[in-house]
């Protein structure tokens, strides 16, 4: 009886000898299963935890960034957990030098301004010049798409595809981006764009945010 | 300027924007790569608290709404607060790191 509690005892020291990281490797336990087979007592303390390595650590976050938006926002990168080096950013903001750069042979701020207005039933796209004129503009609509299926990314895609194949043979194949409003559109209208051969070369957002209530939104929808 | 579907035509002499046009929320595109930059946009907007404003003005948030959202807010800081500290108090140590060199 004592010599069989003295070999249990020795087992269980046996386990706990071993190193941290090998001892939880699936592949090692049966090594040490076969060490012991001998012994007439068993191995009671293993544990069969998985170990926690860094990708279980950031599993959950990306999950709940999939569920989140059932509404497709297009603030798509809004929840972002990497943490970036100071590097990735070197000229992807605009300096003071930015409006006299020349951008295929013409001024930053002398180029043209593809402007896409998103909101929750629809996509409208419009080119102006630097002066405030209209060139062209496209919608969902004019794409042929009717009622509730405007409001898809789709459109918005194939509106932009669009209104870029019309810019290019026009001439304007360097552009710069103003962005208004949120909806299913706001990435996928400017992806159209760059499908269709369209350089474009800065990204702004120009949405309306009201700071005060004026003109004051309309009231809460009751359903 | 010209801005399609402005609503209030009147006031289109009035900057409806104050901040510096193409400089301010802007992002420069590199290799035409329109979808990162976006997602770059995306963020800094929601870190700014700019998306969260925009959200609240869509619809007209009656003052007894705001109070309510208000008080709900500052319990949660002050929760969040208190749960932080306690959660770096439990989670403290002085181990030696068991994977060097992984930062």
């Amino acid at each position: 009886m004592l010599n069989l509690l003295g070999s249990r005892l020795s087992s269980i020291s046996l386990c706990s000898s071993l190193p941290f990281g090998l001892f939880r490797d699936p592949n090692v336990i049966p090594k040490v299963l076969r060490i012991t087979q001998n012994s007439p007592c068993t191995l009671s303390c293993l544990d069969s935890r998985p170990l926690w390595t860094g990708s279980l650590l950031y599993r959950n976050n990306e999950k709940r960034e999939n569920v989140k938006n059932i509404y497709d926002d297009g603030a798509q990168g809004e929840y972002s957990f990497t943490v970036e080096n100071k590097e990735k950013f070197d000229g992807v903001f605009p300096d003071e030098n930015t409006p006299n750069m020349l951008f295929d042979d013409v001024k930053f701020s002398d180029l043209h301004i593809l402007e896409i207005k998103v909101s929750k039933n629809n996509t409208i796209m419009g080119v102006f010049d630097t002066k405030g004129k209209l060139l062209m503009n496209r919608s969902c609509r004019s794409e042929g798409f009717r009622h509730a299926r405007k409001k898809t990314a789709i459109a918005a895609q194939a509106t932009g595809f669009s209104l870029g194949t019309l810019m290019y043979q026009a001439g304007i194949k360097t552009v710069r981006a103003r962005i208004r409003g949120l909806g299913s559109g706001r990435i996928a209208g400017i992806k159209g764009i760059s499908l269709s051969g369209v350089n474009v070369v800065a990204i702004s957002d120009f949405t309306d945010i009201n700071y005060t209530n004026d003109p004051r939104p309309k009231k809460r929808r009751r359903i | 300027m010209a801005f399609i579907g402005l609503r209030y035509p009147a006031l289109n002499h009035i900057s409806l924007r104050s901040f510096p046009k193409f400089v301010g929320r802007t992002v420069m595109v590199k290799d035409n790569d329109v979808e990162s930059s976006m997602r770059l946009i995306n963020r800094i907007m929601s870190e700014e608290g700019m998306l969260k404003r925009y959200r609240l003005n869509l619809r007209y948030e009656k003052p007894y709404l705001v109070r309510r959202r208000l008080n709900y807010e500052k319990a949660k800081a002050i929760y969040d607060e208190d749960m932080a500290r306690k959660i770096n108090f439990v989670m403290r140590k002085n181990r030696v790191d068991p994977w060097v060199g992984s930062t």
